[in-house]
């Protein structure tokens, strides 16, 4: 057999499979015009709202895909977090391995230290600690992470994959409870995009873009909704009212 | 291997598929509740009309300037530390892949759905390798795969025709000892799989869309597997076909929304991901990141009429909407792209010999263009197979030509054409029937025709076998003699004219 593997980024494998299609199309290369759009629809996405009326959009959505909401000004964070871990009765939490200005920035610095009545992993932007941080995510009961945006059209938060909060974080732990600064309210998944187009374009290096609405589910069994399947089963968005 | 999930000629997969009454249940079950969550969802977002002309245009634009935009994607995946191989067809990709697992010396392959990995494959080639375990890990293609690579009946609700006993008989084998109740089901599945996926050395993926101008690709789902899936492995191959391609995030943010309210009514998708391969200083995600682009056909469309069809996104929509879906289900169609897309799509990946029945499949209702949200005329794309199948291959050498010719030459001399339907009566007598209690009232009163000897042709078959026709009236009774016969009173508007001059 021919090692195919040798084939992939080299010039000949692309050139002969574009060179065919354009063949195909009858369609010259390199002649791209730039697409402009024929409306201008994803900006006027819920256009005429903002502040407290967008805010109660977002929640609405939110709720709808089963996410819970909660909104708090920073002070009153800490005290939540702890009856929402003993509500739920949590004995393994999972943290990001944030420094503690960035726990500072919510006034969350002294609960971070040491949230009572749980054992606490924080995951590890040591490359060998890929395994650990997979199983400290697998086996915790919550984890309390970060997150950018709350778009309101949908009742989406947006998590960009970083080094101190991980792939697996956002995906292993069997309750997802996520802090959004009120700030990051944004109307739609085409503001948030442009955000992250134009932070990528000043160097953010993330590489995964994680929009998430509400717990993991399926409808794959008589088309009854089940919510948690293999993700979170439960979602928590945590808005910041004063950040 | 291929599209094709069945050896069966089509007829007999329809008459079985006749017969799956659990199953036309639950196609219809489906259909409605779908058709009530994807309306509100688009008129909720408002404006659906001018989203579709500008979805449609996003994807027409990437196929106009396809070849570019998969170079401008290919280099940045490359930039990125990817890879990216280009396979033509379906043998390639699979090659690939499989030295790939081979190289990487992988034992536990995990996947993710994805309709190009079925239609290439993979999961057989690799199965077949030593030491190598491969499971899906969506909820429906695990069931599908646990029940021994039962084929699936959509595109998106892949396991419509099971319910929850069988579900349940099918866990009970893995060691399942709960209820049919589908949350602890699933439930258990998440326990089942969750052991696997810490284990994975090896994901493989399929694509919503690449993002040409970042380098990453767009995943949209529900479970969360897709997620795991390239979060843990070391190495992801992302399997896409070629067409899966938009210019930015932007254009992709678009499609995600059209995607999600078309495919089950939801607003987003609860997981929209834009991933890549594992950055720098991040401590999970794919080492390797491998990206094959599968043509497999697709390109036999390219500049072509049939070229529309290669914007789907895969909502799969017009299945929902499809009148011969609901009776026929997914199987019937006897490959794994069924329904309205399937019926464009099947023929040109696979052939006219293959699938050359589907675009018949069709009564040219046009329900599926109309909610399409890429705006594909599906149904004049069926119509089209349909004068290819016909006009340029003469691929039907039954009696239709030479009937329809001489239809046509009764129907063009108005002698012959007055004769013909002085005769019809006396020349259907034989097979006339008188109507009975039953028949609907106004419809048989002439008698009906049901039967038809076997000898008759195909064509006339077409027409008897599956209804009553009403039986010819005789000559003094027929619609021309009765026009003659009957005084022409004004037309409405002179009569309304009439009327109000009266009233005055």
């Amino acid at each position: 057999m021919t090692d195919l593997l040798a084939q992939a980024n080299s010039k000949e494998n692309r050139e002969q499979f574009l060179n065919r299609l354009a063949k195909q199309a009858g369609r010259p290369r390199h002649a791209v015009k730039p697409l402009a759009p024929v409306n201008d629809l994803p900006h006027q996405v819920l256009a005429d709202q903002e502040g407290a009326d967008l805010l109660a959009t977002a929640k609405k959505n939110s709720e709808a895909v089963a996410a819970k909401v909660v909104v708090k000004p920073a002070a009153e964070l800490a005290a939540f977090l702890d009856q929402y871990l003993k509500e739920t009765g949590a004995k393994r939490l999972i943290l990001p391995g944030v420094t503690a200005k960035r726990w500072a920035q919510y006034e969350l610095a002294d609960w971070a230290k040491q949230p009572a009545g749980v054992t606490v992993a924080r995951w590890s932007s040591d490359p060998a600690d890929r395994r650990q941080n997979a199983e400290n995510a697998n086996q915790a009961d919550v984890a309390v992470g970060f997150a950018d945006y709350l778009i309101a059209a949908t009742g989406t938060i947006t998590v960009p994959t970083s080094p101190a909060q991980g792939r697996a974080f956002n995906y292993l732990p069997e309750r997802y409870l996520a802090i959004v600064p009120q700030s990051g309210l944004v109307r739609s998944t085409r503001q948030a995009v442009e955000k992250y187009e134009a932070a990528y374009q000043d160097g953010l290096a993330s590489s995964a873009l994680n929009f998430i609405s509400g717990p993991s589910n399926s409808g794959d069994i008589e088309m009854e909704l089940v919510v948690g399947v293999h993700g979170p089963v439960e979602c928590t968005y945590l808005v910041v009212s004063d950040r | 291997m291929g599209i094709s999930t069945s050896d069966k000629p089509f007829l007999e997969r329809v008459e079985e598929a006749k017969q799956d009454h659990f199953m036309q249940a639950a196609v219809a079950k489906a259909q409605d509740a779908q058709f009530i969550k994807r309306t509100q969802a688009r008129r909720e977002m408002g404006h659906w009309n001018e989203w579709r002309d500008l979805a449609a245009q996003i994807r027409q634009h990437v196929l106009t300037y396809l070849p570019d935009y998969l170079e401008e994607f290919a280099g940045n995946v490359e930039k990125k530390g990817g890879h990216v191989f280009f396979a033509q067809t379906e043998q390639e990709a699979r090659d690939f892949i499989t030295q790939l697992v081979q190289k990487k010396q992988a034992h536990k392959v995990v996947k993710s759905k994805s309709m190009v990995t079925t239609e290439i494959g993979i999961d057989k080639a690799l199965r077949a390798l030593p030491d190598v375990d491969v499971l899906e890990s969506d909820l429906a293609e695990f069931i599908l795969q646990e029940d021994n690579f039962d084929e699936p009946t959509h595109i998106v609700f892949p396991t419509l025709h099971k319910n929850r006993d069988q579900i349940k008989a099918e866990f009970e084998k893995l060691g399942y000892q709960g209820d049919n109740d589908p949350a602890h089901l699933a439930r258990f599945v998440r326990g089942y799989l969750r052991d696997y996926f810490m284990e994975a050395d090896f994901g493989i993926t399929g694509c919503n869309f690449a993002i040409a101008d970042q380098g990453m690709i767009n995943l949209d789902t529900n479970e969360g597997n897709a997620d795991i899936t390239m979060a843990m492995p070391k190495t992801q191959v992302v399997v896409m076909g070629m067409e899966r391609i938009v210019p930015s995030m932007k254009e992709a943010e678009v499609l995600a929304n059209m995607l999600a309210r078309s495919a089950v009514g939801q607003k987003l998708t609860t997981y929209c991901t834009f991933s890549g391969p594992k950055a720098a200083g991040e401590v999970d995600g794919p080492d390797d990141f491998w990206v094959v682009v599968v043509d497999n056909g697709r390109s036999k469309a390219l500049g072509t009429d049939f070229e529309p069809i290669l914007r789907c996104i895969r909502c799969g929509a017009c299945l929902n909407v499809c009148p011969i879906y609901r009776h026929i289900g997914g199987k019937g169609y006897g490959s794994i792209y069924p329904g309205p897309v399937g019926k464009v799509l099947s023929p040109i990946l696979g052939g006219y010999d293959q699938f050359g029945e589907l675009p018949y499949a069709c009564s040219l209702c046009a329900a599926c263009t109309e909610t399409c949200p890429v705006k594909i005329p599906l149904h004049e794309l069926i119509r089209k197979h349909r004068i290819v199948e016909m006009d340029e291959q003469h691929r039907d050498h039954s009696m239709t030509n030479l009937i329809l010719k001489m239809v046509g030459v009764g129907t063009g001399s108005p002698a012959l054409f007055k004769s013909a339907m002085g005769m019809a009566h006396t020349a259907s007598a034989p097979f006339s029937k008188p109507q009975t209690a039953q028949d609907v009232t106004g419809m048989y009163e002439g008698g009906k025709i049901n039967h038809l000897p076997k000898a008759a042709p195909k064509l006339v078959h077409g027409w008897s076998d599956l209804r009553d026709i009403p039986t010819p009236p005789k000559k003094k009774e027929n619609f021309r003699h009765w026009y003659k016969q009957h005084t022409p009173v004004d037309t409405a508007p002179v009569v309304k004219e009439r009327e109000a001059k009266q009233d005055d």
